[in-house]
Parts: structure tokens; sequence; C-alpha cells
């Protein structure tokens, strides 16, 4: 809450401000003298005051003044880090773009030929098939050759939640 | 209780330092790579033409080439993503 106020308050202010309320605090506690001087009743204690609030102004005004330096330190940090993003991000969306493009083409290609290789086993079915029967046996071998050893999907189980 | 809302006013103001203004995100795999490969194709065992095994075996050869793009373009997406992550400091 307090850092809210803070941020949304004190530090939207421009730094100049800060400066020159750290130059009134000064102005008034030089002045301050030159009041307790007066030869009045109460102008030793309005000096008095005058110096106290000078000096909470000079400090407060230097503190205050080298946080919305170091602020606008940030926000320049922070506004360069979001612009340095912004490319990273411009650049990764190209290299998935180029990929996917790249990806779709060669597997498009993978289609093709398979079409034309499947087209010419059709072709050439009579000739492949007239001096050759397979043994069921070396069909079950083919076959459990292909089969996946582990059936279903990759699974981490616990790790990655 | 003054003195412990006084040390509490320094990490209440604190606090303020542990947000960070600006995330950087990992990007998204394009979905073409997010498809699982399917299993080999298998013979029909009361078949006994070759043309038949043949079909089947160019059929996996060309499921093994899919898989093998996708694969290599996993790598390199990783590779180039990575690089372009790493190059934000």
């Amino acid at each position: 809450m307090i850092t809210w106020i803070v941020e949304h308050t004190l530090l939207l202010l421009p730094t100049w401000f800060w400066f020159a309320v750290a130059g009134t605090g000064a102005i008034l506690y030089f002045f301050s003298s030159f009041i307790q001087a007066i030869p009045f009743a109460q102008a030793k204690l309005a000096g008095l005051s005058v110096k106290y609030i000078g000096f909470a102004l000079l400090l407060g005004g230097i503190y205050l003044s080298g946080g919305a330096g170091v602020t606008e330190l940030w926000k320049s940090e922070v506004k360069d880090m979001q612009d340095k993003i912004a490319a990273a991000e411009s650049k990764s969306a190209q290299v998935n773009t180029v990929i996917k493009t790249q990806v779709v083409e060669k597997i498009k290609l993978v289609k093709d030929t398979q079409v034309i290789i499947q087209d010419r086993i059709v072709e050439k079915e009579k000739i492949i098939d007239a001096e050759c029967k397979v043994a069921p046996e070396a069909i079950s071998i083919l076959n459990d050759a292909a089969k996946p050893v582990r059936k279903g999907t990759v699974t981490v189980g616990d790790i990655a939640k | 209780m003054k003195r412990s809302l006084i040390l509490l006013l320094p990490i209440i103001l604190l606090t303020g330092c542990l947000t960070a203004p600006v995330k950087q995100v990992f990007p998204d795999v394009p979905a073409d790579l997010l498809v699982a490969c399917p299993d080999l194709k298998l013979v029909d065992p009361n078949t006994t033409k070759l043309s038949e095994v043949i079909s089947v075996v160019s059929e996996n050869y060309g499921q093994y080439q899919e898989c093998q793009i996708k694969v290599d373009y996993w790598i390199e997406w990783y590779k180039h993503q990575k690089e372009i992550f790493n190059s934000v400091k």
C-alpha cells in the first residue's frame, strides 16, 4: 500500500520538483538566521521554526530527488529491456514461421514421394508377385519388429507437475 | 507495538523491489511439431503377396522420414529459440 502510494504520487513528480524543494529548504534555512536576528519577541521562535522546516525540506528534497533519479534510471532500464524482449519475440516468431513452412514443405515432399512409390508398386505388382510367395513366418517377424516396444505416449509422471 | 511497526515499515517499503515489471516468456513451438509420431503399420498376416509387404514397408519408411523431419526441426527450433532467449540480458 505504501509502495503504491509512493509509486503513484511521489514518484510521478518530475525530478526538478525535488531539487526545487531542496533549494527552498536551503533558502529557508539560510534566511532563518536573519529572521531570528529581527528584534521582535516572536522572531526567535519563528526563525527557529523556519530553520527546522527549511532543514526538513532540504533533507527531504535531497532524499526524494535521489529517489526520483534512481526511478528514472530504472524506468529507462525497464524500457530498454522491454524493447529487447519485443525484438526477441519478433525474431522468435520469424524462426517459428520459417520452421513451420519448411516442415510443411518437407513433409509434403515425403508424402508426394510415397504416392509415387505406391503407384510404382501397383504398376509392378504382377512382376513382384510373379515369382515370390512370402512365408507367413516372414510377415510375423516383420510385424514383430514393427510393433512398438512401449505402447502409448511418453510420460514423465509427477516430475513435470 | 510501536517498535514492531517501525520494523514492519522497511519490509512494506521493500516489497516493491520484489516485483519485476518485465517478464520474458519462452515461445511456443509450432503446432506441426507437437503431433506425436504414429505407430508403424503392420502387414496383413494372411497375405502372401510381396507387393503388399513392400507397400507397407515403404509406407513405414515414409512415416520414419516424416518423424525424422519433425525431430530435426525440434532440435533446430530449440537451438534457435534458446539462442534468442538467452540473447536478452
